[in-house]
């Protein structure tokens, strides 16, 4: 994958992802990991929820995903560090947003720190002070701002 | 209002848990995810490359270890929320690597009527070597 020039306040391309309880209901079995809150409506609700929540590391991956296709490939992505905000329901859409913050050079690479962050479709978000370690090799160049 | 966790219990280690990432497990993963990048999803190429997240779900299989933990002591029945995650990736898992999750309790604190406890946990592979470092705090309560 070719990069477009590294500049400071660039956004990334940004990645969205419907939710569905199926999809929840099969992470949970992929990781192999039961939790109500996550499978059963009536617990859920119980525990002051409008219904079952995704996985936060299931959204989380639409973070990674967007840095990893950003960065070009999995080896480069170095970090996350992230808060969860808003839960996630079946339905909602997760759209994992990041902008450059930061740009280092460390030996032939560009050491590079975003802001990341996810949002539900009424724009609230679901992840917030995040940040993100990336490095991408240093022929991509830098701009500056 | 349940007691309080047993705050002496923070630097305790879980016991160690090993596993193996197949290509079946990427793939299935991958598809859950919907990360339709081939270095995720293409069983057929040389290397298979594991999701970021993958690795650290897995800490999940520490849950048992820690909600029948008597010393820990934590109170499932009141609401835990995952509120923070950080990973530290020195390289991406693959397929074929065996696993070792080296968990333990990093810190136990109050704030605002509720508690926080947060787990560290290195992923080391067959070699030895560090995969991952995951920090995750949940909230009780």
């Amino acid at each position: 994958m070719k990069l477009s020039k590294i500049k400071l306040g660039m956004e990334l391309p940004s990645v969205s992802h419907l939710v569905t309880r199926k999809n929840i209901s099969r992470y949970g079995r992929a990781v192999g990991g039961f939790n109500a809150v996550h499978d059963d409506e009536v617990f859920a609700e119980e525990k002051g929820f409008e219904t079952v929540i995704a996985h936060g590391v299931m959204h989380l991956n639409y973070i990674t995903q967007m840095l990893s296709d950003f960065a070009g490939h999995p080896d480069r992505v170095k970090m996350i560090d992230i808060k969860f905000g808003k839960p996630v329901y079946p339905s909602d859409t997760v759209t994992a947003k990041g902008r450059i913050a930061k740009v280092s050079k460390q030996d032939e690479n560009l050491r590079i720190i975003c802001e990341i962050w996810s949002e539900n479709q009424y724009g609230q978000r679901v992840t917030y002070d995040g940040l993100a370690e990336i490095e991408l090799p240093g022929e991509n160049g830098f701009e500056g701002t | 209002m349940g007691m309080p966790m047993n705050k002496s219990v923070v630097g305790k280690e879980y016991p160690h848990v090993s596993y193996e990432i197949t290509k079946e497990m990427i793939v299935k993963y991958a598809e859950v995810v919907e990360d339709p990048s081939p270095y995720f999803s293409d069983a057929g190429a040389e290397i298979l490359y594991a999701p970021h997240t993958m690795v650290g779900a897995y800490t999940l299989l520490l849950v048992p270890y820690i909600v029948t933990d008597k010393e820990l002591d934590l109170d499932i029945t009141k609401p835990i929320v995952h509120v923070h995650q950080m990973y530290a990736w020195k390289r991406s898992a693959r397929a074929g690597d065996v696993l070792t999750i080296r968990g333990r309790i990093a810190e136990i604190y109050s704030k605002n009527g509720s508690e926080y406890i947060t787990f560290e946990g290195d992923i080391i592979d067959q070699e030895g070597r560090h995969v991952v470092v995951a920090q995750s705090t949940l909230k009780v309560g």
